[in-house]
């Protein structure tokens, strides 16, 4: 049976809604608080253990993402992701209807689809801003305790990493692989340029 | 004006295998307000729902303004309001704000929505709290805020489930004073509760709900002749010798008996009351008091159940 109308009609008002109800909650400031401290437990165990390979590794600044003790940004982003999404969506649509809000809000003029999307979609962007967020962090914090900043010739590296951040949302558990591509891929690099006499 | 807009027609609900509404059909004209009746369970909000588009037609067939609510729901939401039994809103925004949240929803333009939305609030007299949070809000104030939504939304049809249960007498003799104003917009009302005595008061017909079918329909008049049987009855309350015979003998008369010191109970055809005071009169007595009595919703109400509780029981 076909419907009239589009089933995203209404989609954007739920979406910016939803985002100014998750950007006023508590649950902001508690995403604050978890990526600061992420962020700074992830450079300082990394820093540490980066300065005693500074020697041997060509790309410094990479294994920031990767390395550290007792456990590195990629391994906790696995286990941080799922949280975050978990804390944004649990109670989004079972607590419209605790509210009593669901049925009036479904008798205007849009589809259900819209509520659904316009809800997964704007915990989809706050945690996208929180990853980002979390990253530029990592990197600013590197940058000062490293005192290496990622020199142009390894831009491409670091680039391939750069859209790390951009898939966490989309699956917590493919960080693993991820990480696994982006590392055998340096590996890849790093033999190449040794091998022109690059570094 | 007698254009009809809500129109159903042989409406079935079947939830497995079980059907909650079972072939009912009525229709609302433009500018009435119709009730549906009858206790919990029975199948009203799950009329509304597939009236809505809210919920699937199992059979049958539904038009709201010339609109399929199975196919067209944008359409028939457009132009729909819908105060659900048991409203809530954000309690963390305020009354305006919550407004202003569902008219996006309905896609109008800026300037027109905070002109609606000053409107509609003021005119169920929440202006004076428009920017506060609606947590601080009591029910009434929250159905109120229910009714500015449609009112906001400009709607033709106004659906209000149980829309008095819950509030204290004054507040709803105010909600039926907005009810009545609807109405008064050209605004087709459709009620469904369970509180008889309020419904009565503002519908113009109902339809008495009974296990997912429509048991009976029309005005409560017409309603108390077909279960109380017809036949008005008038009270006469009067000083004076040989009332009761002169009064027996008034043409329509069926029955008299004595109700207590100097009143007479009257079950006649028709409303006999001139002839009864011309009698009381005329036999030199003293008229103290002549009231007919309407036939009550309620009275209806518990007949129709009491006489079927059989049939409940059996089904």
């Amino acid at each position: 049976m076909r419907r009239e109308g589009s089933a995203l009609h209404g989609f954007g008002v739920v979406t910016l809604k939803e985002i100014a109800d998750h950007f006023t909650s508590i649950l902001v400031v508690v995403l604050v608080v978890l990526v600061v401290a992420t962020a700074i437990a992830v450079v300082r165990g990394a820093v540490d253990q980066i300065k005693e390979i500074t020697a041997e590794d060509p790309f410094l600044f990479l294994r920031l993402f990767t390395r550290g003790a007792p456990i590195p940004l990629v391994a906790l982003l696995s286990f941080l992701v799922p949280l975050f999404a978990i804390g944004l969506g649990f109670d989004s649509v079972n607590g419209e209807h605790n509210r009593r809000t669901l049925s009036r809000i479904l008798a205007q003029p849009i589809y259900r689809d819209a509520l659904l999307f316009g809800k997964f979609a704007a915990g989809l962007f706050t945690l996208s801003v929180s990853l980002i967020v979390l990253w530029l962090l990592v990197i600013g914090l590197g940058l000062l305790g490293l005192g290496v900043p990622p020199n142009a010739k390894r831009w491409r590296a670091r680039w391939s990493c750069s859209w790390l951040p951009w898939s966490m949302p989309a699956s917590g558990s493919r960080s693993h692989c991820c990480a696994r591509s982006c590392s055998a891929r340096r590996r890849r690099l790093r033999w190449s340029r040794s091998a022109c006499g690059c570094f | 004006m007698n254009a009809t807009v809500i129109e159903a027609k042989n409406l079935t609900k079947r939830y497995g295998g079980v059907a909650v509404v079972n072939g009912i059909s009525f229709s609302v004209a433009r500018g009435e307000i119709f009730g549906l009746l009858g206790p919990n369970g029975a199948g009203k909000t799950t009329t509304i729902l597939m009236l809505l588009g809210l919920s699937d037609i199992s059979d049958g067939q539904a038009r709201v303004l010339g609109h399929d609510p199975a196919r067209e729901p944008l359409a028939v939401k457009r132009q729909v309001g819908y105060l659900p039994d048991q409203i809530g809103f954000y309690d963390g925004l305020s009354a305006a704000d919550n407004l202003r949240y569902t008219a996006r929803l309905m896609g109008l333009e800026r300037a027109e929505r905070e002109q609606r939305i000053r409107a509609s609030l003021g005119h169920v007299g929440l202006a004076d709290v428009a920017d506060n949070r609606v947590s601080t809000f009591s029910r009434g104030m929250r159905q109120r805020l229910g009714v500015a939504e449609i009112l906001m939304k400009e709607a033709q049809i106004a659906i209000l489930d149980e829309p008095t249960s819950g509030l204290d007498p004054q507040a709803t003799v105010e909600l039926l004073e907005i009810i009545r104003d609807l109405k008064k917009r050209g605004v087709s009302v459709l009620l469904s509760s369970h509180l008889l005595e309020r419904v009565q008061s503002v519908c113009d017909r109902v339809a008495l709900f009974n296990q997912g079918k429509i048991a009976l329909i029309g005005t409560v008049s017409e309603l108390g002749r077909e279960v109380l049987g017809g036949g008005f009855r008038v009270e006469v309350e009067a000083e004076g010798q040989g009332l009761a015979e002169r009064i027996a003998a008034i043409p329509g008369v069926q029955q008299v008996e004595p109700a207590g010191a100097n009143r007479l109970r009257l079950l006649a055809t028709g409303d006999v009351r001139p002839e009864a005071a011309a009698a009381v009169v005329a036999a030199g007595g003293r008229l103290l008091r002549l009231s007919v009595e309407e036939p009550s919703l309620e009275a209806i109400y518990s007949r129709y159940f009491q006489t079927h509780e059989g049939e409940l029981h059996a089904t």
